[in-house]
């Protein structure tokens, strides 16, 4: 029944609208991410990027169109079961169990998707293949040395990187990227940056990016909002001489 | 056994349960049944930390659970004069059933509403206890639910409440540290989080709730069989904040606590309460003075130095 194309498009999303109220946030958004691919929206602020995320997430639900993971569609589906199918994000604003240990909050992350999770009569090891994806999580993002702090105890810098390894501990398919790099100095922005780029070549990954210099060196598709409206798509030098987006971006400085 | 800490608790464990055991040796009636009394609340206590320290979640209905269980077992007793098992029988299921249906109340909230709902499904069940008089015998309560032969002496049923307190401890000790029990913390600490790592969280409240509402009917079930007797009151906001109150004064969150802090109410109001009659007065001193210098709670600030001291000294190992 599924064809060969549709299981390498692993997120499509189809003439997305939602509308709070009177204000329209995103406006018939459309575009398809094929597996092992990686996209950037970028947009100035207010342009429904995180409003189209929560979407694709199952946080909000749309006004009008479909949101397809996997050639299923997951439309009016409840944010966790998507992150059962391999849908993962991270957060603008910084979203961690703040009083919990390093190594909990990447224990709760990785056993998420695991009938473990409901274990109650037995006390929690981590062992095997959840503490491979724990310990490999945390190298990536050089926290290995962090793992008893709380995350409290952490900075701002080294809590971004623990969204990242949070979202990986995870094991998703698919992982959307919240502004990263958000509130970061230039030195730590760097640090994040080679984070991305040296993510496995199979996660498929969708990027919000408020600083288009960022994203565009990360991706190799780029869609752009402005006002809830798709006003391009392409590559990244498409992108870059596009004469509406720079207009955009001009207006907005 | 893992370092210091560890020893300490094993310490402490072995002396208290030596003491526990020994108890109706060393002290008269009263006093035993002060303790068994102690033992039932601090449980009652500890299905509300289970819920409001770990999951985040602050009840304020825990007694209406409890009161329901203990009304099924008095109804048996005095009405139907059934045997004790069929009490008991009843008992659990009334407490179970009441706490399934008010789960699937809260299975949605969180926060404040959670408290609120709670607050009214907690009154619910008091305003029936004095409505449905033919089953409840309304004020009056329902006076002569004995205990089975082999548990009628005091010190009997104190052995007896001693053992199913332990073993209820220990079911709540694995079951905070276990996988659920952390994703119980995380609950906690945020719940958007969680969602969007592939937890139902709506299903997480309910099983939480449901294994909170367990330890609550237990201990309504001993609860009743040490008093002889139930009445509205057992299911007044007045006894769930009580439990509540016990819970903040032993440290949230820590689950010895709430035993701790039930044995110190207990003991003002059922031992200093008989020459001092302010005795809400010192606990409501005692219980600012927590909060304003304690903020853990006695067993939670206590550990946290133990924790800050052993780290001055690098001797610190992970929790887990």
């Amino acid at each position: 029944m599924i064809g060969a194309g549709v299981v390498d498009r692993v997120l499509h999303v189809e003439n997305v609208k939602v509308r709070f109220g009177g204000v329209t946030a995103v406006n018939g958004v459309s575009f398809e991410v094929e597996e092992g691919a990686r996209w950037a929206v970028i947009g100035p602020n207010g342009a429904g990027k995180t409003t189209l995320f929560r979407t694709i997430c199952g946080e909000v639900y749309p006004t009008d169109g479909r949101v397809h993971l996997f050639g299923r569609d997951v439309t009016r589906k409840p944010a966790h079961s998507r992150a059962q199918m391999g849908l993962g994000r991270t957060f603008q604003v910084t979203n961690l169990f703040p009083n919990l240990t390093v190594e909990e909050n990447l224990a709760i992350a990785a056993q998420a998707r695991s009938k473990r999770r409901f274990v109650s009569w037995a006390p929690l090891r981590i062992r095997g293949e959840l503490a491979e994806r724990i310990e490999s999580a945390l190298s990536r993002v050089g926290l290995s040395e962090r793992r008893l702090a709380t995350v409290a105890e952490l900075s701002h810098g080294e809590q971004r990187q623990m969204e990242i390894a949070m979202a990986l501990a995870n094991a998703p398919r698919v992982l959307l990227l919240d502004e990263p790099a958000a509130g970061l100095s230039a030195a730590e922005r760097s640090v994040v940056r080679q984070l991305i780029e040296e993510l496995p070549r199979d996660l498929s990954i969708v990027l919000i990016e408020h600083d288009m210099d960022i994203a565009l060196e990360l991706v190799d598709r780029v869609l752009v909002l402005d006002n809830g409206n798709p006003i391009a798509e392409g590559t990244p030098d498409e992108i870059r001489l596009d004469p509406k987006v720079q207009d955009v971006y001009l207006r907005d400085e | 056994m893992k370092g210091p800490t560890g020893w300490v608790k094993l310490g402490l464990l072995v002396a208290s349960l030596a003491v526990g055991v020994a108890l109706p040796y060393l002290v008269d009636q009263f006093l035993v049944g002060i303790v068994t009394l102690a033992l039932i609340t601090g449980l009652f206590a500890m299905s509300i930390d289970l819920l409001a320290g770990y999951g985040g979640l602050v009840t304020l209905g825990q007694a209406g659970i409890s009161a329901a269980a203990s009304y099924g077992v008095a109804y048996m007793s005095v009405k139907a004069g059934a045997g004790h098992l069929a009490q008991v029988g009843v008992g659990l299921l009334a407490g179970l059933i009441v706490s399934a249906v008010f789960a699937v109340m809260i299975m949605r909230s969180s926060g404040v509403y959670f408290m609120m709902i709670t607050l009214a499904q907690g009154m619910i069940i008091w305003g029936l206890s004095i409505r449905l008089t033919r089953i409840t015998g309304a004020e009056n309560g329902l006076p002569g639910v004995d205990r089975p032969e082999f548990l009628s002496l005091y010190w009997q049923y104190y052995w007896f409440v001693l053992a199913v307190v332990l073993i209820c401890s220990a079911m709540l000790y694995v079951i905070v540290r276990s996988p659920f029990g952390l994703a119980l913390e995380g609950l906690r600490e945020s719940e958007s989080r969680l969602l969007v790592l592939g937890y139902n969280t709506s299903l997480q409240k309910f099983y939480a709730f449901m294994v909170s509402g367990f330890f609550a009917t237990v201990a309504g079930i001993l609860l009743v069989y040490l008093n002889q007797f139930i009445s509205p009151s057992s299911a007044h906001l007045t006894a769930s904040a009580l439990g509540v109150l016990q819970t903040i004064l032993g440290g949230v969150g820590t689950l010895v606590g709430p035993m701790i802090g039930s044995f110190i109410v207990v003991y003002l109001r059922n031992v200093v309460s008989q020459d001092f009659e302010r005795w809400p007065t010192l606990m409501g001193l005692l219980f600012i003075v927590v909060v304003l210098f304690a903020r853990r709670g006695l067993v939670g600030e206590l550990s946290e130095r133990w924790r800050a001291w052993l780290t001055r000294r690098g001797l610190a190992v992970p929790l887990r």
